[in-house]
């Protein structure tokens, strides 16, 4: 009994902040302080701002705090999900089909999308058969609006329920097209 | 009437190996591209029992029973994209018991009096009784003195999409506007029928069609709740 009562008290013993290496007492409350009340088990509010730092370096003493962030609110105008058919030197053709916005909802068409919209980052996951999403918002902030587009593309499992279902009915027809000789 | 600002998150319970979603091992599995990860923090770290990481789009928090994702602008799918992810290449040993996609649309009313007659709309104070009299009266009044809706919800029992489930839809005054704003909330919640889970047997199968449930009805259940928020906010 002792040993997991120590067990449970060493699980607690570091509880810290990914930006400091300080390391702090931890409490049930701590662990509680991360849950959200909630009326239902499977409701979470979801984040209501984002929050931009204008400046990022501690801004001069004559700044009131106030100036320290923005608050900029994004209007989601409209949704597609694609997948890439074909990448050229200087752009891909890809797929769409219409998620979200008015028009756009249900439509499918075939598009050429400039690679200059694809951030470097998920460059390598440009290939053919890729899937991504691309959305066009409004970003409203103190300093007006602007219409900005966004091509993100999908990070998926390394296999899907429906290709292991597939592969094992695959396996079955196999296996029953054998013949032992 | 269309939405200022709109969130979505992806609550999974169920037993989650809380090791198993730590930074190194999003990284391991490539869960988030390298500059996310470059961006990304602990909001908490406690071994085996809560890591919460914030990252450039959004936050995901695991506990032993319950693993969620927020995502703040579209586009959503990443959210369920991470989880799925997460849960077959890098903690297969976890399982899904039942799941919520909730999404928030904040609205921006022109005035007060506008947003009170949404409120109105949806809660006649006159169904309260004197109480409802007073309440009412005060809607001259300014700031901290006057009264109103302050939460609703309406629910949808055993939607026919899904085994088990329902949809709440949640109403209240959102922090973002000022006296101008709404918030609704749509919880979309699945989980799979006593029958069904009987048939299933294992745990790990249960989890399986829960999973195929976020993979496959996550952008229905969206696109859905954007439906249901702009006909809740224009009333139509």
């Amino acid at each position: 009994m002792q040993t997991a009562h120590l067990a449970a008290t060493d699980s607690r013993e570091y509880f810290r902040s990914a930006t400091t290496a300080d390391a702090a007492p931890v409490s049930d409350d701590m662990v509680r302080r991360f849950r959200r009340t909630q009326s239902s088990p499977t409701t979470q509010a979801v984040p209501e701002l984002h929050i931009s730092v204008a400046h990022p370096s501690p801004p001069p003493a004559t700044l009131p705090q106030e100036s320290l962030v923005e608050q900029v609110s994004t209007q989601l105008l409209a949704e597609w999900h694609g997948q890439v058919t074909e990448v050229l030197a200087s752009s891909f053709v890809a797929e769409l089909k219409g998620r979200h916005g008015e028009g756009v909802a249900g439509k499918e068409e075939v598009a050429v999308i400039p690679r200059d919209e694809v951030s470097p980052d998920d460059a390598e996951l440009l290939e053919p058969g890729a899937f991504f999403s691309l959305c066009i918002a409004y970003e409203q902030s103190s300093r007006g609006r602007r219409k900005f587009t966004t091509v993100v593309f999908r990070r998926l499992p390394a296999y899907r329920r429906e290709e292991l279902e597939e592969a094992r009915e695959r396996g079955r027809q196999i296996a029953r097209g054998l013949r032992l000789e | 009437m269309k939405p200022a600002q709109t969130g979505v998150s992806v609550v999974l319970l169920g037993n989650f190996k809380v090791s198993d979603f730590e930074l190194d091992q999003i990284r391991s599995v490539k869960a988030l591209s390298e500059n996310d990860l470059d961006q990304a923090h602990y909001d908490g770290l406690l071994r085996e029992q809560l890591v919460s990481v914030t990252f450039p789009w959004g936050k995901m928090q695991v506990f032993t029973d319950r693993l969620s994702v927020e995502v703040g602008n579209a586009p959503f799918v990443r959210g369920p994209d991470l989880l799925l992810k997460m849960l077959r290449d890098a903690s297969p040993a976890s399982t899904v018991t039942k799941f919520g996609i909730n999404l928030t649309s904040h609205y921006r009313y022109d005035s007060i009096e506008a947003r009170d007659a949404f409120a109105v709309r949806l809660a006649p104070p006159a169904a309260w009784g004197w109480f409802g009299d007073e309440v009412a009266k005060s809607f001259k009044e300014r700031d901290d003195r006057h009264g109103g809706l302050m939460r609703i919800t309406m629910r949808q029992a055993a939607p026919s999409d899904r085994p088990k489930g329902w949809i709440d839809v949640t109403v209240e005054p959102s922090g973002l506007f000022g006296n101008q704003g709404v918030a609704i909330t749509v919880n979309d919640h699945y989980e799979v029928s006593l029958e069904e889970a009987e048939s299933l047997r294992s745990q790990r199968a249960i989890s399986e069609v829960l999973l195929a449930m976020v993979e496959g009805g996550f952008d229905n259940s969206v696109e859905r709740s954007f439906r249901i928020c702009d006909a809740v906010a224009g009333g139509v």
